[in-house]
């Protein structure tokens, strides 16, 4: 049974539900090889291993009782540990909050308990969600499990969540995406993850970066695996100010595997045209799969993508500082360095270049709608790179020097800046043997498309299955 | 150009108090953040609703 823990989210459900295999199993399975691995990896801040054990026997004698399951009964998940759960301590990866523990889930929590899910433990991220590298200077940062000789970063904030679904020591798990923190990490460690539209799922409970930028998603081993996880996340919550009311479809249901004449936007200018090489040519290659597939490609751009950088650092770093203001004044030297820095810069935007800022969003908002007003989704990698080096502040692309912190971040960030779903999916490797990762995007709470084509381009390749070496 | 002292009282009017050490270490990077900032004062955004609440739907 050493493959459960390779076993998808969907197949391990189905499992259980006919009684093939029994939650305490599958549990049992997970929190083994955490013990035997995580030492190592450390994507895990905090493991519930007991609690996982009570929650998988009660799951079992719920099916043995004949109630009626939800959609991932007995199924094991982990969360990004910013996201609240009672009675276990929340960190957002810090020392500020090294004791605090929430007296209640988040929604989103809540809800996969509500589910059926068990909850195996809360996972590690850049601290306060504040980085795009993955690192974590008081917990240990998360090794990229892609890479046995040399430490790479997994990508964040969301790594842990990265590191543990790639790794097998979750089958899914939850991350926070504020400028591509889902997909940043699902592009590094070669797992699959949704940023939904702003507003698809709650935030409530989960502790914010910048409120009118964060998104909480799934990072799984497949679109499939990401739509269960969404339809059990999705919907409207009071408690979430900026929550929708547009009723949730049955994402499952939109798996067709097909995607003949599915329109897709390549973004070649700011994105291909900016990627490493190997980067670029991969995910040209996968355009024309997609074509052979029988979907229609063509070249669209977007504007004001160089204007992205000082539009979003105006929205975040004061969003952001407005947070943490008071931890700053008195806690200042319990932050890690570059999240103090990252913080400390929310002083020097004015009001006015926030509103400006917004103002853009508007007309970038319009644009990305407007291109896919005749598509159905845009193109374009996840990443301009892979893993690098963990120290290593910059990269060589293509002969020209870039700061490997604003590179993880360029081709992810206009999307929480627009709004729109996008969903990250592996599509090769490098040379060396690490992964790339290209993203679809979609239209605003249109994530049944993004996850169809998503399903059909793992229907046709094998990238999300292919297993990394420390695994 | 910025100087040390505007930083120091900008820094202050959000409350965040920095020696003059770590704002000379920082000015910089601030000074590259605040030349993209200023780029968003050159684009036509004259009439645009500032999207201060993404669609409540």
């Amino acid at each position: 049974m050493a493959d459960l823990v390779f076993t998808s989210m969907v197949d391990l459900a189905r499992m259980i539900a006919t009684k093939e295999v029994s939650p305490v199993e599958v549990t049992k399975a997970h929190l083994d090889r955490i013990a035997a691995r995580d030492a190592e990896l450390r994507a895990y801040i905090t493991v519930c291993a007991e609690a996982a054990r009570e929650a998988a026997r009660a799951a079992e004698a719920e099916l043995m009782s004949g109630r009626p399951l939800g959609p991932l009964h007995g199924v094991p998940v982990a969360l990004k540990d910013l996201v609240n759960t009672a009675g276990i301590r929340t960190t957002g990866g810090s020392k500020i909050l090294g004791d605090a523990v929430p007296a209640q889930d988040a929604t989103v929590a809540a809800r996969l308990r509500a589910a059926g899910a068990v909850l195996l433990g809360k996972l590690n991220m850049h601290e306060f969600a504040y980085g795009p590298e993955g690192l974590n200077a008081h917990y240990g940062t998360s090794r990229n499990p892609w890479d046995a000789a040399t430490a790479r970063i997994p990508g964040g904030s969301s790594s842990g969540s990265g590191v543990a679904v790639a790794a097998g020591l979750a089958p899914g798990a939850l991350g926070s995406d504020t400028g591509g923190s889902i997909r940043i990490p699902a592009s590094l460690c070669g797992i699959t993850g949704l940023k939904p539209t702003y507003g698809r799922v709650s935030r409530a409970g989960v502790l914010p970066l910048s409120w009118s930028l964060d998104h909480i998603g799934p990072m799984t081993r497949s679109a499939a695996d990401c739509a269960l996880m969404l339809r059990c996340l999705a919907g409207y919550d009071a408690a979430d100010p900026t929550s929708s009311v547009l009723p949730t479809p049955e994402y499952g249901a939109a798996l067709t595997g097909d995607v003949k004449g599915l329109r897709v936007g390549l973004l070649r200018a700011f994105f291909l045209e900016s990627a490493a090489p190997e980067v670029r040519e991969t995910v040209e290659r996968a355009a024309r799969a997609l074509e052979g597939l029988g979907a229609t490609v063509d070249e669209v751009a977007l504007p004001h993508m160089d204007d992205m950088a000082g539009a979003s650092s105006a929205i975040l770093a004061p969003e952001a500082l407005a947070y943490h203001a008071e931890w700053l004044r008195t806690r200042a030297a319990d932050y890690q360095p570059d999240v103090a820095s990252r913080l400390r810069m929310g002083a020097f935007v004015t009001g006015v270049q926030y509103v400006r800022a917004q103002q853009l969003r508007t007309v970038v908002r319009d644009a990305v709608d407007a291109a896919l007003a005749r598509r159905d989704v845009l193109l374009a990698p996840s990443t301009p790179i892979a893993a690098t080096p963990v120290g290593d502040t910059e990269i060589s692309i293509g002969g020209v020097t870039a700061d490997v912190r604003a590179s993880l971040i360029r081709f992810t960030r206009p999307f929480n800046f627009s709004g729109h779903p996008a969903c990250s999916v592996p599509c090769g490797l490098t040379s060396g043997g690490l992964p790339i990762g290209m993203q679809f995007v979609g239209r605003p709470f249109d994530e049944a498309t993004v996850l169809r084509v998503a399903d059909a381009w793992q229907r046709a390749t094998d990238w999300h299955a292919r297993r990394p070496p420390m695994a | 150009m910025t100087d040390v002292a505007t930083l120091r009282a900008m820094a202050r009017l959000s409350g965040v108090e920095l020696p003059d050490a770590e704002l000379t270490a920082l000015l910089p990077v601030i000074e590259r953040t605040l030349a993209m900032l200023a780029r968003l004062e050159t684009l036509p955004l004259t009439g645009v609703e500032p999207a201060a609440q993404y669609r409540m739907l």
